[in-house]
């Protein structure tokens, strides 16, 4: 590293030197008491031959600073370099007014050695001209960590190396300086080299890296006369959001070079601006292939849903039917799921995208409105025997996500050759989630198929389908799942899983013999089917196996006997808590607690007392539900245990047993115990008691160094019922960890305050963290559900937030998540002043599909404005909501807006039109 | 909806934050879609252990000084994949052998060193042993397999050497009786190549001090881990081999795998049709 070496000097308005400072001593020669009070062209004599002075006054004139370039002007005063050279050293001259006050009193001047830096410079731009490119990435290399001479030095000609990798070093390099030289070096290097690939590409990287603004540099490049420039300025002003940038790119529609047009609209369908949608829907109804694929790509990414009846007869076009499935499914509804199915009914349809479309166009009505189902039946009720047999015969090339969505949308249907398909499709791996919900939506009729596929080699597909029959619950499936359960682990634990849903007696039996497995997740569904089965021979049945020879069988009977409390299978319940097996005496220890007998608690304090820590620990999970005299104390004795798991469990139980008088001990846990976990249990405990003392415990530790440890703090104090927690929380609000402030959003809600709303408003729409803030805005909706006042106020916030742009879509989703007894809270903002803040609330009244939220739809049928009264009628539409055919017939004929008598034509002919205009009238 | 921790009866709170610790660890991830198949892996252990949640176990891993090495053993033997096969990818493994191979013997290396991970059950470095043996290489140069895996229940199983019919689903029959006798149901490798490969170890991925010594290989065969991986693991492990592999290093990754988006040391090359990602 070269040490920097700068002088500085300064001077009155006449240019006599008023300072001179030792830096500039050492390197002129020239003495401060030789230099100060003399003229500077007195010190340099040939300054106005060179013509300096002029360049010199400059600041003193205009008050811009001015840079003297060592490669123009090499120096300002003659002296010997740093490198002890003869020559006169190379130099970087600054020269700034000096001011004081209001007034330009003189001139500071700083001259920089630069000499070392202009050769080292030079050596290194030698070295990218090496032949070996590994020399090239070198010099770059050491090129980047010395700053520059003069504007970019030597690197911007590396960005046109041959070699990739150079090339890409060089554009690392220069992003790490994002200025204005850059800039310029930028759109010289589009305007004069766009057709060296390696520059074009160096130079999209680097916009990328720096994500600097060229917009108002690239504009005018549009009208240059080169085509190729101007598609590649299309490129680049596709990465340039701002409104100059879709301006020009609008304009630039109609070049006349058809290349320039085709980047022209992929740039706008990146920028995504709705101004584009008219001309681009024009586009694509071109039929030009060329042109309108890119046209349908944009429109699909600007999401308009208006444009979607434009693109509708585009479905029939060989050339463009997919992409318009693609488009229709990003920006479709309801009104174009009948002609995409139709559209299958023809030879050549692009039946993947149309299913894709169908799935994503069912998945967010589900989503918005918890309305799938509706897609679902349009889809059934309009598919003709041969679509469905054309999306059958689709489904063995189709893979990945064509394929889920294939099998979503064949589960909508219904048929022997469905039926066949799905069952067929069981064991595909990628599938099988979605396979299991299809045919499980089928119901009772799919039962003797999956049967059938018990019998299958591949497990897959076996597990799949004991998994769908367990489902769908019908009991004719119980006797081939029982001759299955000598299967694999996996098929068993799956087996017992879907006896246990089904809860038929025939399958008690067999899952007895499942009780002594030697997996544990074999026995444990084994007993979970037992327990829902419910046998009336269960007792009988379970008491002699507590005495089992074998442990598994002992531990596993002992689970069942202590979730049922049989009082048939106590003594050997207590007989277990001395077994000699760990696992089964610390089994039954736990299950003992449940059961109300006075030999329990002597049996747990001997345990506490005696016994290992497992069993130790069993033993204070039990006292949690005894309700005997001591429980309390012992369990104070178990948070004394030497073994941090006992005093994990002692903490829990305390929580449980809500006793206030075990504050103080459950506070000392949490502050001083060495285990982070027993100090998390001692908060969650706190936060179970509640009250005050709990309160002033917990405060403290909301921030604490343990992330654990902090967030069980902060969801405690949310659940200890005490007005001043509030504050506490409010700090960690700002606390850097998005974890702890999400677990703060929980514990706003739990708390339920009225100060929550104003807390999770702010975060709703300041947090750093999108999730956290979206977290929040949910929240809010949460808090809708709490008392009239916190209600009131959490509806207002989220209509407030509804009108933001960034937090609209959030705010509306979360509105439409409200329960039923705010919707009026809701529906009173469609009387605001403010069209914006309507629109939001129709928005979010659509996502209610409540009879509450569609009277208030009605009185938005008469809004002024016109989105307002569109988006009433496409609700009112979809629910069905009776009526209303003579109002959507007016407003056919009357409406003054365009937009409003095209949509409602659109809700009579879904409406069924004039059986419900006679029954209207 | 499987009926895997849901026939277990285990409640699903904790399971986010079990599975993010999982993931900080050990990389693997376990997206929303499949976080029920980390229940079901894991909720046996909970059970076990006597615990009744997925969060009581998330403790266990994360605070417990005494039990949580051998927690974390468990979690990975539930959660490795042993399902692989002798001369799965082999494509792959034969254009290392007939091309990188030969590459590296001109360029003077005494030791052509090989790591593959994870070996799941061993599967894969004798793959490679036996192209090596079929190819002559053995008889040319010195060569040092080794292998490793996260879990330790799995490299038992591969040090033991003891293999199902599945395993040779597609390994030709010809090579099956070459270099493997039948044990009862089971068949174990011919014992000089058993010896062939240098070391079975445990070694989490994730972990720069395990995987420093391995990364001295030139040759690296890590397939059908990175699907496991969540994008930002992807790039922390690849990051360390970047910078720790010798060049040229030679990264060999699983077919459905890409690293495109993860590294721009290592270059995707076609080497006799199978893409192999390179450090030069």
């Amino acid at each position: 590293m070269t040490s920097r070496q700068v002088g500085i000097l300064t001077t009155d308005t006449d240019l006599v030197v008023t300072s001179w400072d030792d830096a500039l001593s050492a390197m002129t020669g020239i003495a401060a008491e030789d230099a100060r009070g003399r003229p500077l062209d007195a010190l340099i004599p040939d300054l106005e031959e060179r013509g300096l002075l002029a360049l010199i006054r400059e600041p003193l004139r205009s008050g811009a600073p001015q840079v003297l370039a060592p490669a123009l002007h090499r120096h300002l005063i003659p002296c010997r370099s740093s490198s002890g050279d003869v020559d006169r050293m190379q130099q970087r001259v600054v020269i700034g007014a000096l001011r004081d006050d209001q007034r330009t009193v003189g001139l500071a001047i700083t001259i920089e050695d630069v000499t070392a830096r202009v050769e080292r410079e030079r050596e290194l731009a030698k070295a990218l001209s090496d032949a070996d490119p590994v020399a090239r990435r070198r010099a770059i290399d050491q090129l980047a960590a010395a700053e520059p001479v003069e504007g970019l030095g030597p690197l911007a000609g590396a960005i046109a190396d041959d070699d990739w990798q150079v090339r890409r070093a060089a554009v690392h390099s220069l992003a790490r300086h994002p200025d204005l030289a850059l800039v310029e070096a930028l759109v010289s290097a589009l305007r004069d080299s766009h057709r060296n690939f390696s520059v074009l590409s160096s130079a999209l990287q680097l916009l990328t890296l720096t994500g600097m603004d060229l917009t108002a540099s690239l504009v005018g490049l549009l009208n240059d006369h080169d085509p190729d420039l101007r598609l590649q300025v299309a490129l680049v002003l596709g990465q340039q959001p701002g409104p100059e940038a879709v301006d020009a790119l609008l304009g630039a529609l109609d070049d006349p070079d058809i290349n320039v047009r085709f980047h022209v609209i992929e740039a706008l369908g990146k920028l995504s601006p709705p101004a584009a949608v008219e001309p681009l829907a024009a586009i694509a109804e071109g039929h030009d292939f060329f042109l309108a694929f890119p046209a349908l790509d944009a429109l699909a990414r600007i999401s308009d849903p208006a444009v979607a009846p434009r693109l509708l007869p585009l479905l029939d076009d060989e050339m463009l039917g997919a992409q318009t499935a693609d488009a229709l499914a990003a920006v479709g509804d309801e009104d174009v799921v009948v002609p995409l199915v139709r559209a299958l009914d023809r030879e050549g349809a692009p039946v993947s995208n149309i299913v894709d479309a169908l799935a994503a166009i069912e998945r967010r009505y589900q989503a918005r409105f918890g309305a799938g189902d509706h897609v679902q039946r349009l889809v059934r009720e309009s598919t003709t025997p041969s679509a469905a047999q054309r999306l059958i015969d689709v489904a063995p090339r189709a893979s990945g996500a064509s394929l889920r969505s294939l099998v979503i949308v064949l589960g909508w249907l219904r048929g022997p050759a469905v039926e066949r398909a799905l069952t067929r499709l069981l064991g595909t791996a990628e599938t099988h989630h979605e396979s299991i919900e299809a045919v499980v939506r089928f119901g009772p009729a799919m039962v003797d198929r999956l049967v059938d596929q018990l019998r299958e080699n591949d497990p897959d597909t076996r597990r799949a389908a004991v998994v769908a029959l367990g489902r769908i619950g019908d009991r004719r499936a119980v006797p081939a799942l029982l001759a299955l359960l000598d299967g694999d682990l996996d098929l068993q634990v799956a087996i017992a899983g879907a006896l246990a849903h089904i809860g038929d007696p025939q399958a008690f039996r067999p899952l007895l013999a499942l009780l002594g497995a030697e997996h544990v997740a074999v026995r444990h569904a084994a007993i979970g089917a037992l327990n829902s089965i419910g046998h009336p021979d269960m007792a009988a049945e379970i008491e002699p196996r507590l005495e089992s020879p074998e442990r598994n069988v002992r531990e596993s009977a002992v689970k069942i006997a202590g979730y049922f409390g049989f009082g048939e299978c106590a003594d050997g319940l207590y007989r277990r808590c001395r077994d000699e097996d760990e696992t089964v005496r610390a089994t039954a220890l736990e299950y003992v607690g449940y059961l109300d007998d006075p030999r329990v608690m002597p049996l747990l304090l001997d345990a506490l007392a005696h016994d290992t820590p497992r069993c130790r620990c069993a033993a204070v999970q039990a006292l949690a539900y005894v309700d005997q005299p001591g429980a309390t104390a012992a369990l104070l004795g178990g948070v004394a245990d030497a073994d941090s798991w006992v005093r994990y469990f002692s903490a829990i139980s305390l929580g449980r047993r809500a006793d206030l008088s075990t504050v103080p001990m459950l506070h000392q846990l949490l502050t001083a115990d060495d285990a982070q976990h027993v100090r998390v249990a001692a908060a969650d405990a706190l936060g179970r008691l509640g009250g005050e003392a709990a309160a002033d415990a917990l405060e403290p530790f909301v921030a604490d160094a343990d992330t654990d440890v902090a967030i069980a703090a902060i969801h405690a104090c949310g659940a200890v019922d005490v007005e001043a927690v509030g504050d506490a929380l409010r700090h960690v609000l700002k606390s850097r960890d998005p974890r702890r402030r999400r677990a703060v959003i929980d514990a706003l809600v739990q708390w339920g305050r009225e100060p929550a709303v104003a807390r999770l408003r702010a975060t709703a729409s300041t947090d750093a963290d999108p999730a956290v803030a979206r977290v929040a805005t949910i929240a809010l909706a949460a808090l809708a559900a709490h008392g009239d006042d916190v209600a009131k106020a959490a509806v207002a916030a989220l209509v407030d937030l509804a009108i933001e742009p960034a937090h609209g879509a959030d705010a509306i989703g979360a509105l439409a998540r409200i329960p039923a007894p705010a919707i009026p809270l809701l529906g009173e903002f469609l009387e605001s002043r403010d069209p914006h803040i309507r629109r939001a609330v129709a928005a979010a009244l659509d996502g209610l599909s409540h009879p509450t939220a569609s009277a208030y739809m009605r009185v938005a049928l008469d809004d002024e404005d016109a989105v307002v009264r569109q988006k009433a009628i496409i609700a009112l539409a979809r629910v069905g909501a009776a009526g209303l055919a003579r109002k959507f017939a007016e407003m056919a004929r009357d409406d003054a807006a365009a937009s409003v008598r095209h949509t409602a034509s659109s809700a009579l002919r879904r409406y069924g039109s004039r059986d419900a205009e006679v029954s209207d009238a | 909806m499987t009926f895997g921790s849901d026939a277990l009866g285990l409640p699903a709170s904790g399971l986010p934050v079990l599975r993010d610790l999982i993931h900080e660890r050990t990389g693997l991830f376990f997206d929303d879609s499949r976080i029920d198949m980390l229940a079901e892996r894991v909720a046996p252990i909970v059970i076990q252990r006597g615990f009744r949640s997925f969060l009581d176990l998330y403790y266990l891993l994360k605070y417990d000084s005494r039990d949580a090495a051998h927690a974390w053993r468990l979690v990975m033997d539930a959660l490795s994949v042993p399902e692989t096969y002798f001369w799965r990818e082999v494509d792959q493994i034969r254009a290392v052998v007939c091309r990188v191979v030969p590459e590296l013997v001109r360029c003077g290396a005494n030791i052509i060193r090989i790591w593959s991970a994870p070996c799941a059950t061993g599967e894969e470095p004798l793959t490679i042993a036996m192209m090596l043996a079929e190819t002559g290489w053995f008889d040319r140069a010195s060569f040092e397999i080794h292998a490793s895996d996260a879990s330790q229940s799995a490299i038992a199983k591969a040090r033991a050497g003891r293999y199902r019919e599945r395993a040779f689903r597609a390994l030709p029959d010809s090579l099956k009786e070459k270099y493997f006798v039948a044990d009862g149901s089971e068949f174990v490798p011919v014992p000089w190549l058993s010896a062939r490969v240098t070391s079975w170890s445990v070694v989490n991925l994730m972990a720069p001090e395990d995987v420093a010594p391995y990364l001295q290989a030139p040759i690296v065969f890590c397939r059908n881990a990175f699907i496991y991986f969540s994008p930002r693991t992807v790039q922390t492990v690849v990051a360390t081999y970047a910078e720790r592999m010798p060049t040229p290093g030679y990264l060999c990754v699983g077919a459905s795998e890409s690293l495109l988006n993860a590294t721009t040391v290592f270059s995707l090359e076609q080497i006799d049709g199978a893409f192999v990602y390179v450090k030069r």
